[in-house]
């Protein structure tokens, strides 16, 4: 890379996964960290957190630039408190082959959930033990958030636009729920992973014929020749193909003024169109920034880096609105993971679970 | 007690004993203060709340449930491990051919990091795919759930469990096994015990030191369950596996609610404090120890 | 049952017989019984290692399978140079290398001198401060380690820059001395018969030239089991050096097998490659310890004896 001038000793520590959230106690702790990599809005209560605001509204740094996802992230009580580092969202993967040979067309970009649970149905074959789709059930957000897609997508909302009152417990959060539960118990064409690792690698042992997940998986079924699809749509639903995305975002921490600058104008630098271009180019992630994403050509190259990546990038322009960035997410995040699980499981019926779900969110706000 | 004594006790104890309060001890201490306050690691305001936290803790319906699942698990893990453990011990106390690749083998699963184990397990209880359904299908059992199952998921977990520490389980008694003296063992069977019978009277009484501790460390262990969890099933389903330190993680660094947090970690500790205590006291009327 | 002779030690069945010829009963299979009990224990114990073994060498078109590929058709022996080589390993071999050889020598010294003060001498307050560290066991970490954590940092910035944060003087410091260390080896050293000792101090010997002439040599089943413990525990420990680390270089061996392990997904096959390097220095110890599990374990009045 050029113009890295800026660059003296960048460490990258590698973290896995499931420890970024006790790590990210510590710089609040003042162990002298610049900047860090934090997904989750918590953070954002962190005093040492620099407030990007006036930073991103600099000539040339373009903050429209990023996808409003992204930027509905990274911005907090009206404060912007990162810049965007990373982006995906949810699609279909499917598998050709499975589709060829249960005589099914494959998905079109105007597809329904009634065809997607027919497909389910038809590519599912207990004596094979294969499954027309999958499901996480671990519970946690990784259940939820694939299922906050299917809401959207049926008109509804999470939470009340003033973030107080539960409004999943409406006729589209019953839509979806109901969509799932049809597959998982009525149907049974629906693989429940309680491990959130299975089912990847039974998509490439080629047991499932289609899964809703993001780019990062795509590297991992080198054995399927897949293809990729946006989510299917409610006929009717003026939300129409919409999904989800979970941004992640560099976030820059107060360790003296001069410290301050210099991160900032690092960040700047790293998150400017030429770099986003090289990095996504380079590593399959998809662009930050529309400016990139659009590009042509950009899409066949990204293909050539990571075939079916490109359908995406495309799929970033569905990305709509976001998660609702309030510090008692993840409380609420698993009240909605426990209803859709115990849905999943056939412990509870959609609209039974759904009103106790929601009285339990009220009381989450409530208690604030 | 001379001076003298006194001086070389406290002289040879410091420098372990003051790392161990150092680092130990004092986060012990801190995080019962840290109980009665309000604390979500991110802001540095951490006001005092009183009680509130032992109240939230006595009305948490998931304390309730994980003080369960915890108790349910130790119930069955300990013993579990002592009794497979003390099976194969004895299995094992006889010089035949491989005797050292069975041991060796035993020890070494001492060695495998939880994340292979769960790794392992969770293929092995698969519903659709794993080895343990399948064998179970070839005797008519139908497909089980097990760990997607609420009411199945802990006691997967017990067996999980039980196969990581029976390498543990083994080493103690296996010792302890050597310590059983072949005349006492030579005079039962002259008196015409039966083999069971020996074991029974005298080898069993003999191995209750090596017992009491396994009990006590099993114990001290199980309620404290943690990684085999968070590995596999995280808490669910439905909650089903959440045992106390998972509850307490979750709070502490999902919700970032760390003083309710210390104030569960401080309840469990009271908790291993009185049942090691009730251990060592039912304990020593059935030890024996060699005087 | 059997007129078999057993030999002197204790509990030991002998098939082959000791001096005096044993009669043989007949045997339904020509070899011990037990082994039909052993060999499938043992199997299903291990099976983890084949596993983690297969998987390290194994393609990622194969490892990516559910059910697992058990009996792989390509063998792929890459998997560790290039595991090897993803990250500095030779640096986080050494680096755990010399956390633990040290944590262990520490703990050695530390335990053996307070486990010995709390066998044999009477002091005021022995009783209440030996409850004390027992009770240190009963906390989980996941809570001290908050405290733990600034605890280290205020010594780095205060006393001594080595033992703070992101140096290895913090991996090794708080674990130099632990309450198992500690209790077991006050266990051992209350079975040793008392007469050396005093004889010693009747010939004028300190108590220290006591505990390092006499009582050590003789407690070296023990010392070596406790050595060998102590290095699994340190060789394996993840989540202080995960919080206390900072900076690649400083890095130890389970912390570099976590960068395997990406947000989204994990290279299986390198990961068990990089698994399998660090668990040889582990078993190798252990199988080099093992004769001495036994005897000491035996002597920590954990036995009859």
């Amino acid at each position: 890379m050029t113009g890295s001038n800026l660059i003296a000793d960048v460490e990258a520590k590698p973290m896995p996964f499931p420890i970024r959230a006790v790590r990210s106690c510590f710089p609040a702790l003042n162990t002298g960290e610049k900047f860090i990599f934090l997904d989750n809005a918590a953070g954002a209560q962190i005093p040492q957190v620099v407030n990007l605001t006036k930073v991103v509204q600099r000539p040339g740094v373009n903050w429209n630039d990023f996808w409003v996802g992204e930027r509905d992230v990274a911005t907090v009580n009206g404060k912007v408190i990162g810049i965007p580092a990373l982006v995906d969202n949810l699609a279909v993967v499917y598998n050709k082959k499975l589709f060829a040979a249960a005589g099914l067309p494959v998905p079109s970009a105007d597809w329904t959930w009634s065809q997607f649970q027919a497909d389910a149905k038809k590519l599912t074959d207990p004596a094979i033990k294969q499954f027309g789709t999958a499901y996480v059930t671990p519970g946690s957000e990784d259940t939820v958030w694939h299922w906050e897609a299917l809401l959207w997508e049926a008109d509804g909302q999470i939470l009340t636009a003033d973030n107080k009152k539960a409004a999943f417990d409406s006729p589209a959060g019953l839509k979806s729920l109901t969509t799932l539960q049809k597959m998982a118990v009525t149907d049974k064409s629906m693989y429940l992973d309680p491990t959130d690792s299975a089912y990847a690698n039974l998509f490439n042992s080629g047991k499932i014929g289609m899964l809703v997940t993001g780019p990062w998986d795509l590297s991992a079924f080198p054995n399927v020749h897949d293809g990729v699809q946006v989510m299917p749509a409610y006929p009717g639903a003026a939300a129409g193909h919409q999904t989800i995305s979970g941004p992640d975002n560099w976030v820059v921490f107060n360790n003296g003024a001069t410290r301050v600058s210099a991160a900032e104008k690092f960040l700047l630098w790293l998150t400017a169109p030429a770099q986003v271009k090289y990095w996504s180019l380079h590593t399959g992630d998809l662009p930050t920034r529309a400016s990139v994403g659009n590009a042509a050509g950009f899409n066949q190259q990204m293909d050539s880096t990571l075939p079916g990546v490109s359908a995406f990038v495309a799929n970033l322009a569905n990305v709509k609105q976001s998660r609702p960035q309030i510090p008692t997410y993840p409380k609420i995040s698993q009240v909605l993971g426990n209803m859709i699980v115990s849905v999943l499981l056939g412990k509870s019926q959609p609209q039974a679970a759904l009103s106790s779900a929601a009285a339990q969110v009220n009381q989450i706000l409530a208690a604030g | 007690m001379t001076a003298s004594e006194q001086f070389a006790g406290w002289a040879f104890v410091t420098p372990g004993v003051a790392i161990i309060l150092l680092f130990w001890a004092v986060p012990i201490v801190w995080s019962a203060v840290m109980s009665f306050q309000s604390n979500n690691l991110l802001t540095p305001s951490t006001p005092f709340v009183g009680l509130k936290n032992y109240r939230q803790l006595v009305h948490d319906p998931i304390v309730g449930q994980a003080i369960q699942h915890t108790l349910i698990y130790t119930a069955l893990f300990v013993p579990g491990t002592m009794i497979v453990g003390l099976f194969l011990a004895v299995a094992m106390n006889r010089q035949i051919r491989f005797i050292t690749f069975y041991r060796t083998a035993a020890y070494a699963t001492m060695a495998i990091s939880t994340i292979s184990e769960a790794i392992v397990f969770i293929w092995l209880f698969d519903p659709s795919y794993g080895v343990i359904n399948y064998f179970l299908s070839l005797v008519g059992v139908p497909q089980q759930q097990f760990l997607n199952s609420p009411s199945q998921a802990l006691y997967v977990i017990v067996i999980m469990t039980i196969w990581g520490w029976t390498g543990f389980s083994v080493v103690i008694y296996l010792a302890a096994l050597q310590g059983v003296p072949a005349a006492l063992l030579e005079a039962a069977s002259i008196d015409g015990c039966t083999a069971w019978r020996r074991f029974r009277r005298v080898t069993l009484p003999l191995l209750s030191p090596a017992s009491l501790f396994l009990a006590v460390w099993l114990t001290i262990n199980a309620l404290q369950l943690f990684d085999e969890v968070y590995l596999s099933t995280q808490g669910g389903p439905l909650n089903a596996t959440t045992v106390l330190v998972y509850y307490l993680y979750q709070q502490a660094f999902v919700d970032f609610n760390f003083g309710y947090a210390s104030a569960i970690a401080y309840f469990l500790f009271l908790v291993i404090l009185v049942v090691t205590a009730i251990q060592f006291r039912v304990g020593r009327r059935f030890t024996h120890y060699r005087s | 049952m059997t007129a078999t002779s057993a030999p002197a030690r204790g509990g030991i069945e002998s098939s082959a017989g000791g001096g005096v010829p044993p009669v043989r009963r007949r045997r339904w299979l020509p070899f011990s019984p037990w082994h039909l009990v052993l060999l499938p224990a043992t199997l299903v114990l291990i099976f983890p290692f084949y596993w983690l073994v297969v998987t390290s060498l194994e393609t990622p078109t194969e490892a990516l399978h559910f059910p697992p590929v058990l009996i792989p058709h390509v063998l792929r022996f890459a998997n560790y140079s290039d595991a090897f080589n993803s990250a500095p390993f030779g640096r986080f071999f050494i680096n755990s290398a010399v956390v633990t050889v040290l944590t262990v020598l520490c703990n050695l010294v530390l335990c053996s001198l307070a486990g010995y003060a709390f066998a044999r001498f009477r002091f005021l307050g022995r009783g209440a401060l030996f409850v004390v560290i027992l009770a240190t066991l009963m906390v989980p970490f996941q809570v001290t380690m908050i405290p733990q954590f600034l605890i280290t940092k205020w010594l780095g910035v205060h006393v001594l820059a080595a033992v703070g944060i992101n140096h290895i003087g913090a991996l090794i410091l708080p674990n130099a001395a632990t309450a198992f260390g500690i209790f077991f080896l006050r266990q051992f050293f209350r079975t040793l018969p008392l007469e050396y000792e005093e004889s010693a101090r009747v010939d004028g010997a300190s108590r220290l030239k006591v505990l390092i002439r006499i009582v050590l040599p003789l407690a070296t089943p023990a010392l070596a089991t406790l050595a060998a413990l102590t290095f699994l525990d340190s060789w394996n420990n993840f989540l202080w050096p995960l919080i206390v680390v900072t900076s690649t270089n400083q890095m130890t061996l389970p912390l570099g097998l976590a960068t395997f392990q990406g947000a989204h997904s994990t290279e299986w096959t390198l990961l068990m490659a990089a698994n399998v390097m660090s668990l040889v220095p582990v078993l190798a110890i252990f199988f080099l310890a093992q004769r001495h599990f036994i005897r000491s374990v035996a002597s920590t009045g954990l036995a009859g004896t």
